[in-house]
């Protein structure tokens, strides 16, 4: 770490310990944030840690989230979001340049956080730059980009409302350049600040049941020390210390401290790094949610020793508009049954194959002859056949429909391995000119979405060609 | 997008079924296929279809052919993964170690076998991590009570005797 970072991990310790009560001795807190070059920061051990080892507990009232940040804040109907509080506590207290943040409460915490997201794709979006580089995109990652910037939008649109409704809001804010009176309109630089804020929330928040619902959206905390935690596709992974809310199934009205331990039955020499698992994330979500990607040695997916993952969406939706009306009916009748999208290639566990929702969806196209471009004169017999294959009450609709299926799915691999390829000769030329600082990491993301695309699509190919059943 | 280390994004079905049988496509579709209730509101849809998911559970389940056993189906980004749930009656059920039967033309199957103690034990510790007894004698009663229930006997004893024996001491149990 440089000297800077060390000196605010420093000091975030000092305010847990005497702002918030919290144990940094050696025995309560186990771990320190450290630079790996080529990685960034991360969580490590600072000595052996036994199996089941709490490793740190972070009191309640250092965490950022609706428990702790509602009453600093005036009320709405309907209550901003989580994520739209805690962004926007971010946003009233963004440190300026290199300084440290003046927030009186979390000042020591936000100080540490990440200060630019360069190598982020909503940034590029936001600040209508990289435009190589968003066109360089899988159509799939871009569809999950677009998802994130609805989202950004719109917790934005109603930040800013709120602001706009509650000016003196401002005046609570630490920094020096925001004025009540001059913030009118949503300028460029407010909306990056914003951005800051959100992407901060986005990338390092973790789930805290604070609600009664376990699903409740607002079950989201930021938690200083943990967040430091990267993460693995791979275990062994570090989990959260036990909650009451979650045991009880109550929620929390005060919040809870929050932790990690060791897994049960597995150990950690002293200066391993320690991982925590985002989620069971396809590579498109990571790249958009957290602008990363699992690392894929060549031919791994290929090979089925890891799950790759296409979506093929863009082909499908693009097969059906050539299908005219008959398209339209297709549809409706796959948005009706509740199997519209998600229509997905994998390479794991071997053969490769498609989806069951991919398969439905074939199924669905070729029941009506592919020269039709008109609604169906039997459309009830049709679904009914076709419904009795997705109840498990008929394996295949007729051989013709199979043998039809299969063929146009060998045709979307073809096209999908082709558009892979093409792509990653263009990023070869792109190496030798481009691989400075953040962009050359990101570059080495592109190649790996790519290649995935190309390795899943012939490993499905393969499988078709071997006659393999899919189901 | 969600936070880190959801619960929600982990759904868990848990179903009865008997080990080692496919069973029938459309009786597993409702329940975990995507046009299933259940399905619509846990998880937004599988990516295997009904039959593939039977096929794992009858592998799963290889171990305990013709008896039925709790599996359960972990679904995590649309994907199934089957384990079996480990309950007291069908860990006495298997070490009774009955030839297969047809479940189809056998009904009201009776258990009168015998089980060695030490049996008892090893699916005592198994079921250690679901009981909320004290030691492992605990669990050891227990299990006992599940096999009395059964209808069995313990090294030719009914079960109820062994249970007075470990309260009077006569019948040790390991520490763990």
């Amino acid at each position: 770490m440089s000297a800077n970072s060390n000196r605010r991990w420093e000091r975030l310790l000092v305010w847990l310990r005497d702002e918030h009560g919290m144990k940094t001795g050696e025995e309560d807190l186990r771990v320190a944030c450290r630079y790996r070059p080529g990685a960034g920061n991360g969580l490590y051990a600072l000595d052996r840690c036994t199996p089941s080892t709490t490793l740190f507990t972070v009191p309640a009232s250092a965490l950022l989230n609706i428990r702790t940040l509602e009453r600093r804040y005036p009320p709405r109907r309907p209550p901003l979001s989580a994520t739209q509080l805690v962004s926007l506590h971010l946003f009233l207290h963004r440190p300026e340049g290199e300084s440290e943040c003046k927030d009186p409460a979390f000042g020591p915490y936000i100080s540490v956080l990440p200060r630019q997201f360069d190598a982020h794709p909503l940034t590029w979006r936001i600040r209508r730059t990289e435009g190589e580089l968003l066109s360089r995109l899988p159509p799939s990652v871009s569809r999950v980009v677009d998802v994130v910037t609805q989202r950004f939008q719109i917790d934005w649109d109603t930040v800013f409302d709120y602001m706009q409704d509650n000016p003196h809001i401002l005046s609570t804010s630490s920094r020096s350049d925001l004025d009540a009176a001059v913030h009118t309109t949503k300028d460029q630089a407010l909306t990056e600040d914003f951005l800051w804020a959100w992407l901060n929330v986005n990338t390092r928040c973790v789930y805290q049941r604070l609600k009664p619902k376990g699903s409740d959206a607002d079950n989201l905390t930021m938690c200083p020390v943990f967040d430091f935690a990267n993460h693995s596709p791979n275990p062994p992974h570090l989990l959260p210390l036990p909650s009451n809310a979650e045991i009880w199934g109550t929620g929390s009205k005060r919040g809870e401290p929050y932790g990690l331990r060791t897994p049960d039955g597995t150990g950690f020499p002293k200066d391993q790094e320690l991982f925590i698992q985002y989620g069971v994330h396809a590579n498109k979500t990571l790249f958009a949610e957290y602008g990363f990607v699992n690392a894929m040695a060549e031919g791994d997916v290929r090979a089925g020793r890891i799950d790759g993952e296409v979506d093929v969406q863009d082909v499908v939706e693009r097969m059906l508009q050539d299908r005219g009306v008959a398209g339209q009916w297709i549809k409706s009748a796959l948005e009706q049954e509740g199997y519209w999208g998600y229509w997905t290639l994998h390479s794991a566990p071997k053969p490769g194959h498609p989806s069951f929702r991919l398969i439905s969806a074939l199924r669905l196209y070729h029941s009506i002859p592919r020269t039709n471009t008109a609604i169906p004169r039997n459309p009830d017999e049709i679904l009914a056949s076709w419904r009795d294959t997705l109840m498990g009450k008929k394996d295949s609709i007729s051989p013709e429909n199979e043998a039809a299926w299969r063929a146009t799915l060998a045709d979307m691999c073809r096209e999908v391995a082709a558009r892979a390829s093409r792509n990653l000769e263009n990023l070869k030329a792109v190496k030798s000119n481009n691989t400075e600082g953040w962009r050359g990491f990101t570059y080495d993301c592109l190649r790996t979405l790519w290649r995935e695309e190309l390795e899943v699509a012939e490993a499905v190919l393969e499988s078709i060609r071997d006659g393999e059943e899919f189901w | 997008m969600a936070p880190k280390l959801d619960p929600n994004e982990i759904k868990i079905i848990k179903l009865r079924v008997t080990g080692g049988e496919v069973g029938s496509s459309s009786a597993l579709a409702p329940k975990i296929g995507p046009l299933g209730l259940v399905q619509i509101k846990l998880t937004g849809c599988m990516m295997q279809s009904p039959k593939k998911v039977g096929e794992d559970i009858a592998k799963a389940t290889g171990q305990w052919k013709g008896l039925r056993v709790t599996v359960q189906l972990t679904i995590q980004n649309r994907q199934a993964a089957v384990s079996v749930v480990p309950s007291a009656s069908s860990l006495v059920i298997k070490a009774l170690k009955e030839p297969p039967r047809d479940r189809k033309k056998e009904k009201n199957i009776k258990h009168t076998g015998n089980i060695a103690l030490d049996e008892i034990f090893e699916i005592a510790r198994t079921m250690r991590e679901k009981s909320l007894a004290k030691d492992l004698a605990g669990a050891v009663k227990e299990i006992l009570g599940t096999a009395q229930s059964v209808g069995c006997t313990v090294d030719g004893q009914p079960p109820h005797d062994v249970i007075d024996g470990i309260n009077s001491g006569e019948v040790e149990v390991p520490d763990e």
